[in-house]
């Protein structure tokens, strides 16, 4: 009789074609993210194509701006652009940098430890006025 | 006209050369072994002249006993002599029974060569058949064209993926190397699993500012991801193509059984295999063969000392003895028969003398024969091994065997340098595709299953047959990719050689 109260294990969600909109919107993202990742992909693979584009449209800018720009000029500075491309690196050194990497280094303790200085510092001072 | 000298005459021309080298050797060793037992005889008769002279001057030694002071030598030299007629008898049989199965094999290597030119004539004149027939064929042509610039396509971006690898290569370290900026990206900032406290947070948030952490992340994830996603795309191209070769192929298998270009390539493999078989079961033979040559070498070298030796012995003996009587002699009065004896001994002495020194030069005429038979074989069997006698084979008109023969005999040049004379003067004719797709390149050595390039080559235009050779390389690829099917082996020769 025990096993008539049991309760039952909970069905699986059948998949249908009934979505709801949320979940829609969300494969539809998920879709539309492969989606710009392949043009992404087919647009690296076919780079050069691109930059063939890219110098014949700079070329024509240049040509109805009335700059005197050369091909080779134009093929140097879309080399540079896209070697710059994706290239990283850190600000050049000031303070906040220092700040920066101290915290990177040692974390938190630096700073609390000066500031527990600087209270003591500043206590030690009032008193001294205070006396 | 074509003034070039087929490869087979050469052989045959070797091979002659052989026969006459062979011939002055089957001269020589019969002035051997007229030497030799023109020696035993001199020899004997000396034995038994000494032994006349010695019963004359001694009359206290008896008859018997004179011959029992010899028996030892005599018996001694008569062993000798039998043992080695016995093992020079031996190892000729040896060398009769290896010559005439060597000689089988070649008839057999001549008799497959034959079928294999056969073979060969009749793939090429298929496969000019199949190409004609993939030139008439619609379908054919529109893929081989689609192929091709698939090829292309996928050239250049193979190209891009190394070069994007090698930007990647380039620019990921300048991030790994900033602590600033793989302190953030370690702690997934700006991704749903980042945890930090608050205090932390605040700091975090200051270095994203300070470094343009967005921008940079941007760059390090495509920096990781791309050159991958690119090889996986390529690899998505090549896998189509390879399908569409495989429809190529298809058509072109079909075009082949049509014409029964695929059994012809079967044939000729098997009679190739068969060939390539028996080259291989020649040269034990022919390795067991030098080593008889060699023994029989030593077993004359040997003859000759100990032919050598035992006549010291038995002229030290005899000629103290003789000495002796003839001292004895001396106190007696003259007779004429002691006169004629010793003259005999010297006659015999002086005509032993010469007899070893024609035996010798007949040793080592004998020796140096041998030497040469053994080198020119070597330089025939080479010449067969290397396929030199198929039909294809050719040697410049201006190539001079008989000089280079000559000066081998001579001794200016040794069998190595013959051989490398004979290889430099040697080429194979282009087969069929060869000839026809001279553009392609070096790259289409091997004819089989390659009329297909040749026409594709044709269908398309030379232009592209640059192309055609990578399709070449790649197809062979995609034949060995898993589940890879197709014609036969590509750029497989019927044997393991050049010439068929």
């Amino acid at each position: 009789m025990a096993s008539s109260f049991q309760s039952a294990p909970e069905p699986t969600p059948l998949i249908t074609s009934d979505l709801r909109l949320d979940e829609m919107t969300r494969i539809l993202d998920v879709a539309s993210e492969l989606h710009s990742r392949q043009q992404q992909v087919e647009q690296q693979l076919r780079l050069n194509d691109v930059k063939q584009d890219l110098r014949e449209r700079l070329l024509a800018g240049a040509k109805a701006a009335g700059e005197a720009v050369t091909p080779q000029q134009i093929d140097a500075a879309i080399e540079q652009y896209f070697g710059d491309l994706h290239a990283y690196e850190d600000p050049p050194n000031s303070f906040s940098m220092f700040l920066a990497n101290t915290y990177v280094r040692l974390g938190l303790w630096p700073f609390a430890a000066l500031a527990i200085a600087l209270a003591a510092a500043a206590t030690w001072c009032l008193y001294l006025l205070v006396t | 006209m074509d003034s070039s000298l087929p490869g087979i005459d050469l052989l045959h021309a070797l091979e002659q050369s052989v026969e006459q080298l062979h011939a002055q050797l089957n001269r020589c060793r019969e002035a051997q072994d007229e030497a030799h037992h023109q020696l035993d005889k001199l020899i004997q008769e000396k034995i038994e002249t000494l032994a006349e002279l010695a019963q004359h001057y001694l009359p206290d030694l008896s008859r018997s006993s004179v011959a029992g002071s010899f028996s030892e030598v005599r018996a001694e030299l008569r062993e000798f002599a039998q043992r080695r007629a016995r093992r020079v008898e031996q190892l000729r049989d040896d060398l009769h029974r290896l010559d005439a199965q060597i000689d089988e094999l070649h008839s057999a290597v001549d008799q497959k060569t034959m079928e294999l030119d056969q073979a060969v004539q009749r793939r090429e004149q298929l496969e000019k058949e199949a190409a004609a027939a993939l030139d008439e064929d619609e379908t054919f042509r529109e893929l081989s064209s689609r192929v091709l610039t698939s090829e292309q396509q996928l050239a250049r971006f193979e190209s891009r993926v190394a070069e994007a690898r090698r930007e990647a290569d380039e620019k990921l370290p300048a991030y790994q190397n900033s602590r600033l900026f793989m302190h953030l990206a370690e702690r997934n900032y700006g991704t749903p699993d980042y945890r930090a406290g608050w205090l932390a947070a605040r700091w975090d948030r200051w270095i994203a500012r300070l470094i343009d952490y967005p921008q940079a992340k941007r760059g390090y994830d495509f920096l990781r991801s791309m050159p991958e996603l690119m090889a996986a795309e390529v690899e998505r191209h090549r896998t189509a193509l390879g399908e569409a070769v495989d429809k190529l192929e298809a058509i072109e298998m079909q075009h082949w059984t049509r014409l029964g270009l695929d059994e012809a390539i079967e044939r000729g493999q098997q009679l190739g295999d068969q060939r390539d078989e028996l080259v291989a079961q020649l040269q034990p033979l022919l390795t067991r063969r030098e080593a008889v040559h060699d023994e029989l070498a030593a077993a004359t070298d040997e003859d000759g000392t100990y032919y050598r030796q035992a006549i010291d012995r038995l002229r030290e003996h005899l000629d103290s003895l003789a000495d002796k009587a003839l001292s004895r002699t001396a106190q007696r009065t003259p007779d004429e028969t002691d006169d004629r004896i010793v003259a005999d001994v010297r006659w015999l002495r002086d005509q032993i003398d010469r007899t070893r020194e024609a035996q010798q030069q007949a040793d080592d005429d004998a020796k140096q024969l041998t030497r040469q038979v053994k080198e020119m074989q070597y330089v025939v069997g080479r010449f067969r091994q290397s396929e030199f006698d198929s039909g294809r084979s050719r040697f410049a008109a201006d190539f001079d065997l008989p000089t280079h023969f000559q000066r081998y005999l001579e001794g200016t040049i040794n069998h190595i340098e013959l051989w490398r004379e004979i290889r430099r003067g040697q080429s194979f004719d282009p087969t069929w595709v060869e000839k026809t797709s001279a553009t392609v390149g070096d790259a289409l050595t091997g004819p089989t299953g390659q009329a297909i390039l040749t026409a594709t080559a044709h269908v398309v235009g030379h232009a592209l047959a640059v192309l055609v050779q990578n399709q070449l390389q790649r197809r062979n690829v995609f034949r060995d990719r898993p589940g890879g099917k197709g014609l036969p082996k590509m750029g497989r020769m019927f044997t393991r050689g050049d010439g068929f």
